[in-house]
C-alpha cells in the first residue's frame, strides 16, 4: 500500500510539471495564432481587417504570468478555454467530436495488437522453432519495420481503391446520419473501421509479440519453471500462469503507456484513410498556434498516460507480489 | 400478368411525360435535387460556428448561409453583381454612399429581409469592433435608413472605391440578432439567414451538409426558389492526397483542390467527365526585395536581377505549368481593362522583365557589380563581398521549386544567391521588419486594380512601429504614387481615374520596386458525373473555384443542377 502511496504523489507532482510545460512550452514557437490565420488566406484576407482579429483574439496579449494564472485556475474548474482557430468554439467541444473515433479505433487497435501480441509471443516461445516462431514472427517483425504509412497507403490503393472491398475515407457512410440506432450507420462504422484498425494491429503486432517472446524464453530458463515440470503441471498450467504471469510484467508499463498516448490519436492514420480523430486535431492546433486548444490535447495525454501509468502500477502489484 | 405490368409501365411514363409538359416552359426542365459534393483540399475538422464575422468560421457560412450584398466577379473584372443590394449611388459630394436593397427577400424563419437589418449590421461593428472583419470602421461615420429598402452610409473622407468595401458585408438580422449578448462570442448554431444554404443539416468532425432554404427569393426557370440542388455536402480531407484519391475517383462534384500533375492523374481517369480550369487571375506572386538595403536599393541592379530570372521555367517546372507569366506592371487577367500597353512596351524596350542572361551580366558590369577578390562571384561596386538569400515559405513546395529555378538563374549570372527556407511566421515576420535580402511573396489579387497597387507602394502602410502591413514588402515608395492613389479615389471620373492608374503602371515599371512573376492560379476542377452548370474555360461566366471569400461561389451555386432525374437519383 505504502508504494502506491508513494507512486500516487510521484504521479502528482509529474502532474503539475507537466500542466506547467504544457503552458510554457507552446508559447516558445515563433509565429502567432492571427499571424497564421492572415496566412491561410494567402493575400486574400484584407490586410487591413488584421486589426479586428486582434481585437478578438486580444486576451493572447496580457501578460504571460497572468495568462498562467488564469490557466491554472481555469484548469481546476475543469474549463479548457476557448478555442481560437475555432473562435468562438470552446475546447472541450471542440475535442468531443474526435475524441470517440480515436478512442475506439485506436483504444481497440491497441487493446487488439497488444492482447495478439502477448499470445502469440507466448506461444513462439513455448515451442520454438515451429510454425508460429519462425514463420508468423519474422513476418510480424518485418512488417513493424516498415514505415507505417507505407502499409497503410498501400493497403488504401489496393485493397480499396483497386479492389474496392474496403470503403476510401472517413469513419462513417457520409450518406447516413450519425444514429446508433440504426443498423446501417453501425455497420458503416464497422465497415469504415476494418482497414484502418487491420493495419495498426498488423504494424504494432511485431514489437509485442517479439518483447513478449524474448521475455518467455529468459523466463523459461528460471528453475521454477523446470520444478513446475518436474512437479507433473500440466503444459498450458505452467506456460500460462508460470512463465507467461511473469514475461508479461515487462510490457504491461509499455502497454500502459500507449494506452495513455491512444488520447493523442494516430495521425498518420487519419490522414492517410481520412478518419476522424484526435491526431489531425492536434496537428491543425499546433499548425494553428491555437495554444488553448493545444494546451487542452497535451493536458489530456498527459493525464492519462500519468493515469495508465499508475493503473499499470496497480497490475504490477496485484501480478507481480514482490512489489507489494 | 404480362400485359397489366406493360400497362402499367405506360401509364408511368405517360404520367412523367405530361408532368414534364406541364413543367417545361422552353422545352426542356430543369431537373430538381441531389447533393452536390465538395472538396475543397486539406480541411480542419468541422466545428458548428455559422456566425459570418467570427474569425474562421465553418465554410460557407459566409457566402451560403449569408450573402453579401453584392457579388464582385472576378472574370468580368470585378464588376459588382446585385444581390441582396439591387445597386449602388454616391453622393454629389461622395461623401455618402447609398445602396438600394432586393425587395421581397425573406429571413428564413418568414420575417421580412429590409434596410433594419443592413443599418443594424454597420452598428453592431461600431459597438463591437471585433466583428469589423471587414475593416469597415475607419471609412464611416454613420449609417442612415432613407426607407425600408434604402440605406445610406455617412463616409469619413472620400472614397470612391467604398462601393467595393461596404457591399462585401453580409447583413445579419435585426430581429434575432439584436437581443444577443455578445455578438463575438457567439456561435449560431441555428442561423436565422437569407442564403440559399441557410438549412443546416449535419456539421461535425467528417462532414459539412448544408440544405436548401425553401423560402429562397430568388427563381429557378420553373419559376420555383432557387436553388436547384438540394444540399451541399463538404468531406473533411485531412491531407491533400485522400482529397485527390476521392476526387480522382469520381465522388466529388465540385473541386478546389490543388493536384499536381493533373493531366496525367485526374484528366486521365476519365477525359470525359473530368475537367479543370486555372484561371490566372489572382494576385500575381512576385519577387519582392528590400529597397532600403545595399544592392537593392539601386535600380540598375533590381533591372538586371528581373532579366536574369527564367519566367518561363518558374511557371512551368515551379508551378506545373498551371499558370504563365505575369505581365511587367503587376496586373494579372483579371484587370485587363486596366494595362497600360505605353508602360509594358517601356518595360519591353528596357528589357526587363524578360529571360535573357546576357543582358544581365551586361547590366551587372556596366553598374560596376565585378568579381573584385576572385572568388567567382560578383561583388559590390565598393568591392565588398555580395551574398544573398531567396525567402521562401517550408512546405509551399511549388514557391520552393520557383525560388530553387531563380536562385540558380542568379548564380549563373554570377550572383552568389542562395535559398532561404523559412517557417511561417518567421518568413512574414522577416518581411514585415525589413529583415530579409530578397524573397517571393504573394500579391493583392482583388478587387481593383488600385487595391493591387495600395496594398503594394502606398506609403503609409508603414506603420510608427516600421512595420510594413499589407504587401510593401520592399518599402520602396514615392510621393508622386501615393499622390495618384490618393487622387484615385477622391473622384469618380473614369478619365482621370484612368490617368492616374497609367501613370501607376509607368512609374513601377520605372523603378521596379518588386519583380511580378506570375498570377497565383486559383485551383478549380470539377465533374459532370451528377451535375452541370458550372463555369468552364469556355464559358467562365464566374470564378468556379469554391474557395473563394467573396461569394462567387453564390452564383454558380444558382446554375448548378442534375444532369437528368436519374443523377439526381444518384447524388444523394
Amino acid at each position: 500500500m505504502r508504494f502506491l502511496v508513494r507512486r500516487f504523489l510521484f504521479y502528482l507532482v509529474a502532474a503539475y510539471v507537466a500542466i506547467t510545460l504544457n503552458f510554457f512550452l507552446p508559447r516558445l514557437m515563433v509565429g502567432d495564432p492571427v499571424q497564421v490565420m492572415f496566412s491561410k488566406f494567402q493575400g486574400r484576407m484584407d490586410p487591413r481587417a488584421v486589426e479586428s482579429l486582434k481585437e478578438t483574439f486580444g486576451f493572447v496579449d496580457a501578460p504571460v504570468h497572468e495568462q498562467y494564472f488564469t490557466y491554472l485556475k481555469h484548469l481546476v474548474k475543469g474549463d479548457l478555454g476557448i478555442s481560437l482557430t475555432n473562435f468562438p468554439v470552446p475546447v472541450s467541444e471542440v475535442i468531443s467530436g474526435s475524441l470517440e473515433w480515436t478512442l475506439r479505433l485506436v483504444g481497440i487497435a491497441t487493446i487488439f495488437a497488444f492482447s495478439i501480441g502477448m499470445i502469440l509471443g507466448t506461444i513462439a516461445a513455448w515451442r520454438r522453432g515451429k510454425f508460429v516462431d519462425t514463420l508468423i514472427l519474422p513476418i510480424a517483425s518485418i512488417l513493424a519495420a516498415f514505415p507505417y504509412f507505407w502499409i497503410a497507403m498501400l493497403a488504401l490503393y489496393y485493397l480499396a481503391h483497386i479492389q474496392g472491398w474496403f470503403p476510401i475515407g472517413h469513419g462513417y457512410n457520409l450518406r447516413l446520419k450519425e444514429d446508433w440506432g440504426d443498423r446501417a450507420y453501425v455497420s458503416s462504422v464497422i465497415e469504415h473501421g476494418m482497414l484502418p484498425m487491420l493495419t495498426v494491429v498488423i504494424t504494432a503486432l511485431g514489437g509485442w509479440m517479439l518483447g513478449m517472446r524474448n521475455n518467455m524464453i529468459n523466463v523459461l530458463a528460471e528453475d521454477y519453471i523446470t520444478l513446475a515440470q518436474a512437479k507433473g503441471l500440466s503444459d498450458r498450467r505452467v506456460m500460462l500462469v508460470y512463465a507467461a504471469r511473469n514475461a508479461i510484467l515487462p510490457s504491461l508499463t509499455g502497454f500502459a503507456m500507449s494506452l495513455g498516448f491512444v488520447i493523442g490519436g494516430a495521425l498518420i492514420v487519419e490522414i492517410v484513410f481520412a478518419y476522424p480523430g484526435m491526431g489531425f486535431t492536434l496537428l491543425n492546433s499546433v499548425n494553428g498556434r491555437d495554444y488553448p486548444l493545444m494546451q487542452g490535447i497535451f493536458l489530456m495525454i498527459t493525464l492519462s498516460v500519468l493515469a495508465a501509468n499508475f493503473f499499470a502500477d496497480v497490475i504490477y502489484v496485484l501480478l507481480d507480489p514482490r512489489a507489494r | 400478368m404480362k400485359t397489366r405490368s406493360l400497362i402499367l409501365v405506360l401509364v408511368l411514363v405517360t404520367m412523367l411525360v405530361a408532368s414534364n409538359v406541364v413543367n417545361a416552359q422552353d422545352g426542356t426542365k430543369i431537373p430538381r435535387g441531389g447533393v452536390v459534393v465538395v472538396s475543397e483540399g486539406r480541411q480542419a475538422p468541422f466545428v458548428s460556428n455559422f456566425n459570418p464575422y467570427a474569425p474562421d468560421p465553418t465554410p460557407w457560412a459566409q457566402a451560403g448561409v449569408y450573402e453579401p450584398l453584392m457579388i464582385p466577379n472576378a472574370p468580368n473584372g470585378f464588376e459588382l453583381i446585385p444581390w441582396l443590394a439591387t445597386g449602388y449611388s454616391y453622393s454629389e459630394d461622395l461623401l455618402t454612399l447609398t445602396f438600394t436593397l432586393q425587395e421581397g427577400v425573406k429571413w428564413n424563419d418568414g420575417e421580412d429581409f429590409n434596410a433594419d437589418d443592413v443599418v443594424f449590421t454597420f452598428e453592431l461593428f461600431q459597438k463591437f469592433p471585433a466583428l469589423d472583419r471587414k475593416a469597415t470602421l475607419p471609412y464611416f461615420s454613420s449609417v442612415e435608413k432613407v426607407d425600408d429598402y434604402t440605406v445610406a452610409i455617412h463616409l469619413t473622407e472620400v472614397y470612391t472605391l467604398a462601393h467595393y468595401l461596404f457591399s462585401s458585408v453580409w447583413p445579419l438580422p435585426e430581429h434575432a440578432w439584436s437581443t444577443i449578448e455578445d455578438p463575438v462570442t457567439y456561435t449560431n448554431d441555428t442561423p436565422v439567414a437569407t442564403g440559399p444554404l441557410a438549412t443546416v443539416k449535419v456539421v461535425n468532425e467528417q462532414v459539412l451538409e448544408l440544405c436548401r432554404n425553401e423560402t429562397y427569393w430568388q427563381m429557378g426557370e420553373d419559376g420555383l426558389p432557387l436553388p436547384y440542388v438540394d444540399c451541399m455536402r463538404q468531406p473533411v480531407y485531412p491531407g491533400n492526397d485522400p482529397a485527390n484519391l476521392a476526387t480522382v475517383n469520381g465522388e466529388v462534384d465540385w473541386v478546389a483542390n490543388f493536384i499536381p500533375d493533373i493531366e496525367s492523374t485526374f484528366i486521365a481517369a476519365n477525359p470525359e467527365k473530368h475537367h479543370y480550369y486555372f484561371w490566372p487571375g489572382g494576385g500575381v506572386v512576385s519577387l519582392y526585395y528590400n529597397t532600403e538595403k545595399a544592392p537593392y536599393n539601386d535600380l540598375a541592379f533590381r533591372q538586371a536581377l528581373s532579366m536574369a530570372i527564367d519566367y518561363e521555367s518558374v511557371t512551368s517546372i515551379g508551378m506545373y505549368g498551371y499558370t504563365n507569366p505575369s505581365e511587367p506592371i503587376l496586373l494579372s487577367d483579371a484587370f485587363k481593362g486596366s494595362w497600360n500597353q505605353e508602360a509594358i512596351d517601356a518595360a519591353a524596350e528596357m528589357g526587363i522583365h524578360e529571360y535573357d542572361p546576357d543582358a544581365a551580366e551586361a547590366a551587372l558590369d556596366a553598374a560596376g557589380y565585378v568579381d573584385a577578390n576572385g572568388d567567382g562571384w560578383r561583388d559590390l561596386p565598393d568591392g565588398s563581398d555580395l551574398s544573398f538569400k531567396v525567402q521562401v515559405v517550408n512546405g509551399w513546395t511549388d514557391w520552393v521549386t520557383s525560388v530553387q529555378i531563380m536562385s540558380q538563374n542568379f548564380q549563373d549570372v554570377g550572383l552568389n544567391a542562395s535559398i532561404d527556407v523559412l517557417d511561417f511566421g518567421i518568413w512574414l515576420n522577416n518581411l514585415q521588419t525589413g529583415t530579409y535580402d530578397t524573397s517571393i511573396g504573394w500579391g493583392t489579387g482583388d478587387p481593383t486594380a488600385w487595391d493591387v497597387f495600395r496594398n503594394l507602394l502606398f506609403s503609409d502602410l508603414i506603420g510608427d512601429d516600421g512595420i510594413a502591413n499589407a504587401q510593401l514588402w520592399s518599402r520602396w515608395t514615392s510621393e508622386e504614387a501615393d499622390q495618384l492613389l490618393v487622387d484615385y479615389v477622391a473622384t469618380t471620373d473614369a478619365a482621370a481615374q484612368k490617368a492616374a492608374m497609367d501613370r501607376i503602371q509607368m512609374i513601377f515599371v520605372e523603378n521596379l520596386p518588386l519583380i511580378p512573376l506570375f498570377p497565383g492560379p486559383t485551383w478549380y476542377e470539377w465533374t459532370d458525373y451528377r451535375f452541370t452548370g458550372f463555369p468552364t474555360e469556355e464559358d467562365y461566366y464566374i470564378q468556379g473555384s469554391s474557395w473563394t471569400t467573396n461569394g462567387q461561389r453564390l452564383v454558380v451555386l444558382m446554375q448548378l443542377h442534375c444532369i437528368s432525374e436519374e443523377t439526381c437519383a444518384e447524388a444523394q
